[in-house]
């Protein structure tokens, strides 16, 4: 009797066990098989006459039909409040990017399922190969690399404090593509600016190394995309063989010679008329994007795009970017939607509907700007089961109730490999700094909030300033002595102290509740500026202000920093001004505050 | 002639440089009690470690049930044939009293029902109490269940009744002989002479490491020259030392007198005689504790 | 001698009730039961949920959960052992014809019993509290890998009790278990301490037994698995041996 007893514990024991276990709860699972109808459907290349039904098993797309499938699978609803089929298109392929950080899955949180990368750091080449032959995620955009690009000693790329080989001379060239493939990268991206260019503006590589290394590309079955900048380098690079232009040119209007020459050897070309002419015009991103009050756009996106504009050059010189377009899409060039994010004006996967925007401005419709976006760039640099909505396909579209124009974009449910995608738009919350001082010299010459600070120039971009910190706690009132010299030639010369949110130089605090900031300073008389930084955000807020040999008071409000978003400041930099001639400068800091609205 | 169940030879043992036993040889036999009587420090408690395998033999040998100790460890069929109280051991508090007769009976093939034992050792009345908030007359009666409940031919008990009062002690010596009576071996060291004196059939008197005398307690008294006469008389005191035999005197200012002698007999024919007029007489065998203190006397000055 | 002293069903009713008095032993002691219960459990509601904001509820869910196992195999074959030798208790199941086995079967059981249920009310404060999701695969894997662990603690604790004294025992166990805990990345993540105690981590068991726990929800550090299981199963030999050691020294203790 006592045996079974405990049997019969036992038993009970078990079965309250699994019990337990299976209660305890599970993730979502991922359906990727479904059926999704009826709707309008564009392919990629053209609306399909009729209504449509789409069925998704394992992440492909495996039927589309004009009937129902008969399945077990779950049903997406497709239909308007008013009735009418919604619409699906395939998921949108930014045709240049350059990608770190979290940009793939920003990207995907606004359509962009997949992208090709022109340039980034190697070492994540790897892991971008195995995440986009991952069926089941749906995390991010899938992303091809060019990896690291070719460039000459000095040449663009070189200037961004990244440590990369460069080319030297022709007989490199199977040498080095072979590097490149061996790295990971999925095409050659070389950078080169014709000896006839009249502006030239960094070292470039030759043109017989241009020839050999796309030569040398092909002998290895990767294909050579060219960044150019101007017609003479167009040329060139079509006559070397290239099978891309990463970029357009708007320094001249572009000649029947080009034109037929792009024709003839079939070379895509991207315009990325978003980046021109947020440098170039500065409009469109305000009038398209930042005054429609209802796009519920993230503070961080709003801060990118806000006017970026370079003034040193014409704004009618955009005008030739929009001819040329027109004209290469007139004479059936191939031209992929790219946005060279996250350039200055840029933010990663919002800028496509900008892009497609400009590219309506320059005479394609709606249509075969999506077309641009979608099965073009798939097609062009071979990307497998992409950017069109077929059977056998990778379940990536995007499925919105209208589709006239691209803002519309905006409002669509986000498919990845066959899974709904959980749209996030807005990064995570940052922790917020506090009221009162940032530094207290008097004791450490390290920040009470924030991370660091420390000498900052512009040497780690290959410039020639410098600077040093020396702490002064003996001084009333306790200061942080910088010195420095600035030498000019570097393309944004600085030096002077930077004050850091986070130990990695990109995260940022919260500064929403600050509305000034206080501090005293004295230093070798003359302008000096003040450099605010956010999060994802390339270019800086400045505010100059003026130094003398005696402590004065200074007060900068917030709102002063246009441009970046302040709850996610990442770094403030003060800096001394270039001048012509390198100069040695003191600069001394004390009493940095933080105000509140409140006034403290 | 039954083989003996314990059988110690020329057993040795020190510890370091300090010898402790020399040379102790004994048998002992079932159905009998053997008490090892000694002062603390005498060695008692070695002898008894060794005897359990609790120590490692350095010279001699032992044999209990025909086997060395340390085979005994390593058999419970074997072990299992032992009882033991220990003098240390106090038990894991917070199990009931059943609950640990339960446990124990477990290690056993064929433990005494627990009714028997309860009854027996007379557990009834704390069954459901925690080991921890017993008294000491209950623990050590739960230690003597715990130690014959597997029916074993030998039982060995360190200072089973130290801390009792009268009562718990003789019910507790009452168990012994109940033990004794079913054919157990029962092996007890004791510091109480009067224990000793009470239970044993066999004493071994151990001072010094060695076996003084291995004999019953009645015959260790017999053997004792020196009786005890009390009396009242009002024979004068040199009178009563010209006595047979008389090796001491005592009065006090009432007539009363003790008077020690080897030759009682003789000397209380004398004192009738010569004094008509004795009475509260009584004559008394020495006690355990005269006998114990001439032997160990007697053997200082050998 | 060939005839066994038990017969099995003898020998299983023994296992049995071992078991189930070291249970009651356990649990009828309020002082060693609800520290064991309620700290890891206490550690991750405040932790886990409240201060972290749910950000790392399933990191420290495993943390929390190692921690918590660690704690019954370490005191109750640490300082209940240490007790037991010292009201010679043990001495004289050792010369019962009691098997050594049963003891320590019973005293393991209790423990695993006891790490069950500390990992149970963890599973349930992650699930409905913080807000945890795993597969059933990798709830059942955690519980298991988790119980399979604590062995050699349990081994680790009974070389403690046949070594320490009963005063200084709870004590002593205590100067291990935390820092063992501390050190080995269980209550800050590894990164966070400095790159000596790093390097110090990689032989303390605690360590590897947490790491087998993050490999469930895929936050482990990369090392192949077999190289932390082959880390425990040898602290496992050599607190066996140990602990035998140990034990036939401490029978020939003298009194």
């Amino acid at each position: 009797m006592t045996i079974s007893k405990t049997s019969g514990l036992s038993l009970a024991a078990v079965a309250a066990l699994s019990a337990f276990f299976l209660l305890l709860p599970e993730p979502k699972p991922p359906t990727n098989s479904f059926v999704l109808g009826p709707v309008q459907v564009f392919d990629g290349h053209q609306v399909l006459p009729e209504r449509q039904y789409i069925e998704v098993r394992q992440g492909f797309i495996h039927s589309i039909s004009k009937q129902r499938p008969d399945t077990e699978a779950p049903v997406v609803d497709s239909q308007n409040p008013d009735g009418s089929p919604q619409w699906l298109i395939p998921g949108l392929i930014d045709a240049h990017v350059h990608s770190w950080g979290n940009a793939q899955q920003q990207q995907l949180s606004f359509g962009v399922t997949s992208a090709i990368d022109l340039f980034s750091a190697v070492a994540q080449l790897p892991e971008r190969k195995t995440s986009r032959d991952d069926i089941t995620q749906a995390q991010q955009s899938d992303l091809w690399s060019a990896g690291t690009l070719v460039t000459a000693p000095k040449g663009h790329g070189t200037q961004y404090g990244m440590h990369i080989p460069v080319f030297n001379a022709p007989d490199e060239a199977d040498a080095f593509v072979a590097a490149r493939k061996a790295e990971g990268s999925d095409f050659i991206k070389i950078v080169y600016q014709s000896e006839r260019a009249i502006y030239k503006s960094m070292p470039s590589i030759s043109r017989n190394s241009l020839q050999a290394v796309i030569a040398a590309a092909h002998r290895q079955q990767l294909k050579a995309v060219v960044h150019i900048a101007e017609q003479a380098s167009a040329m060139d690079a079509v006559e070397a063989g290239a099978d891309g232009l990463v970029h357009s040119f708007f320094d001249s209007r572009i000649n029947d010679r080009l034109l037929q020459a792009l024709k003839r050897h079939d070379v895509f070309v991207i315009p990325t008329m978003t980046v021109y002419e947020a440098a170039v015009r500065g409009v469109s991103a305000q009038q398209v994007l930042l005054d429609q009050t209802a796009l519920d756009l993230p503070v961080a996106a709003r801060a990118a795009l806000s006017s970026s504009r370079n003034p040193r050059i014409p704004a009618a010189l955009y005008q030739n970017l929009i001819d040329n377009t027109r004209a290469m899409h007139q004479a059936g060039i191939r031209l992929l939607a790219g946005t060279d994010a996250p350039n200055a004006g840029t933010y990663h996967g919002l800028s496509m509907v900008l892009e497609l925007t400009l590219l309506q401005e320059a005479g394609l419709s709606l249509l075969e700007a999506l077309h641009c976006a979608t099965a073009a760039p798939a097609q062009a640099f071979d990307l497998p089961k992409r950017g069109r909505i077929a059977v056998g396909q990778r379940a990536d579209f995007l499925l919105m109730p209208r589709l006239q124009q691209p803002t519309d974009l905006l409002s669509a449910q986000v498919f990845k490999n066959g899974q709904r995608v959980d749209i996030n738009r807005h990064p995570p919350q940052r922790p917020a700094v506090k009221a009162g001082a940032l530094a207290d010299f008097s004791h450490s010459d390290q920040p009470l909030q924030g991370a660091a600070f420390a000498a900052s120039s512009d040497q780690m971009m290959q410039g020639k300033s410098s600077a040093s910190l020396t702490l002064q706690p003996q001084n009333s009132p306790a200061s942080l002595q910088v010195n420095g010299k600035l030498v000019p030639g570097a393309a944004y010369p600085w030096a002077g102290v930077a004050w850091s949110a986070a130990a990695d130089y990109q995260q940022g605090l919260d500064f929403s509740a600050i509305s000034r900031l206080q501090f005293q300073v004295r230093g070798s008389a003359g302008t000096y500026r003040l450099l605010a930084f956010s999060e994802g955000n390339q270019r800086p807020a400045e505010v100059s202000f003026a130094v003398t040999a005696d402590w004065q008071p200074l007060e900068i409000s917030l709102s002063q920093l246009s441009g970046i978003d302040p709850s996610r400041l990442s770094m403030l930099v003060w800096t001394a001004n270039p001048t012509p001639q390198a100069h040695d400068f003191t600069l001394e800091l004390a009493e940095i505050k933080l105000l509140a609205n409140s006034g403290q | 002639m039954t083989e003996p169940l314990i059988r110690i030879r020329q057993l040795s043992h020190s510890y370091g440089k300090a010898p402790v036993l020399h040379q102790l040889s004994a048998e002992l036999y079932g159905g009998e009690i053997i008490a090892v009587l000694g002062a603390n420090g005498a060695g008692k408690t070695t002898l008894l470690q060794l005897m359990l395998g609790l120590l490692s033999q350095q010279q001699g040998e032992i044999t209990i049930l025909g086997q060395a100790p340390s085979q005994i460890r390593r058999a419970p069929q074997l072990s299992g044939q032992l009882g033991v109280m220990l003098q240390q051991a106090s038990l894991p508090g917070q199990l009931t009293v059943l609950e640990q007769l339960r446990l124990f009976s477990a290690y056993y093939p064929a433990p005494l029902p627990l009714q028997t034992l309860i009854e027996r050792f007379g557990l009834q009345s704390f069954l459901q109490q925690r080991c921890s908030s017993l008294s000491g007359g209950q623990r050590q009666s739960l230690l003597l269940a715990l130690a014959l409940l597997g029916q074993p031919k030998i039982l060995f008990l360190d200072e089973p009744t130290v801390g009792m009062d009268v009562e718990a002690r003789q019910r507790f010596w009452q168990l012994i002989r109940t033990a004794r009576a079913e054919g157990l071996c029962i092996l007890l060291t004791t510091h109480y002479l009067e224990e000793a004196d009470a239970l044993a059939d066999r004493i071994l008197l151990l001072k010094d490491g060695h076996f003084i005398a291995d004999t019953s307690p009645t015959a260790l008294k017999t053997g004792l020259s020196q009786r005890q006469i009390r009396c009242r008389s009002s024979l004068p005191l040199n009178v009563l030392q010209q006595l047979p035999g008389v090796s001491a005197v005592q009065h006090w200012p009432n007539q009363q007198v003790q008077i020690s002698s080897s030759q009682v007999e003789d000397c209380l024919r004398q004192l009738l005689q010569q004094d008509a007029l004795l009475c509260d007489l009584t004559v008394s065998a020495a006690s355990l504790e005269q006998a114990f203190l001439q032997l160990t006397t007697t053997a200082e000055t050998h | 001698m060939n005839n066994p002293w038990l017969s099995l069903s003898q020998r299983i009713a023994l296992y049995k009730t071992e078991a189930e008095m070291d249970l009651k032993t356990l649990w009828r002691t309020p002082g060693f039961i609800l520290p064991c219960l309620a700290f890891p459990v206490l550690f991750y509601l405040l932790f886990g949920v409240m201060l972290s904001k749910g950000q790392h509820a399933e990191y420290l869910l495993v943390s929390y959960a190692a921690f918590g196992v660690m704690g019954p195999a370490l005191f109750n074959f640490g300082a209940n052992v240490a007790t037991e030798r010292a009201q010679g208790w043990l001495t004289l199941k050792q010369i019962s014809p009691a098997p050594i086995g049963s003891w320590l079967f019973g005293k393991t059981l209790s423990c695993l019993l006891l790490a069950l249920l500390i990992i149970l009310l963890l599973f349930v404060c992650a699930g409905a509290i913080a807000g945890v999701r795993l597969y059933t695969s990798q709830w059942l894997q955690l519980a298991g890998v988790l119980l399979l662990g604590t062995i050699p603690f349990c081994l680790l604790g009974l070389t403690l009790g046949l070594t320490l004294s009963a005063k200084s025992a709870p004590a002593t166990i205590n100067l291990i278990y935390l820092p063992l805990a501390f050190l080995g990345g269980l209550w800050l993540p590894l990164q966070l301490l400095p790159s000596a105690l790093q390097q110090l981590a990689l032989v303390l068991p605690s360590y590897h037994l947490g790491q087998l726990g993050y490999a469930v929800i895929g936050k482990d550090r990369g090392e192949p698995f077999w190289v932390n299981v082959a880390v425990l199963v040898l602290y496992s030999l050599i607190f066996i041996w140990l602990a035998t050691r140990r034990f036939r020294a401490q029978s020939q203790d003298r009194r």
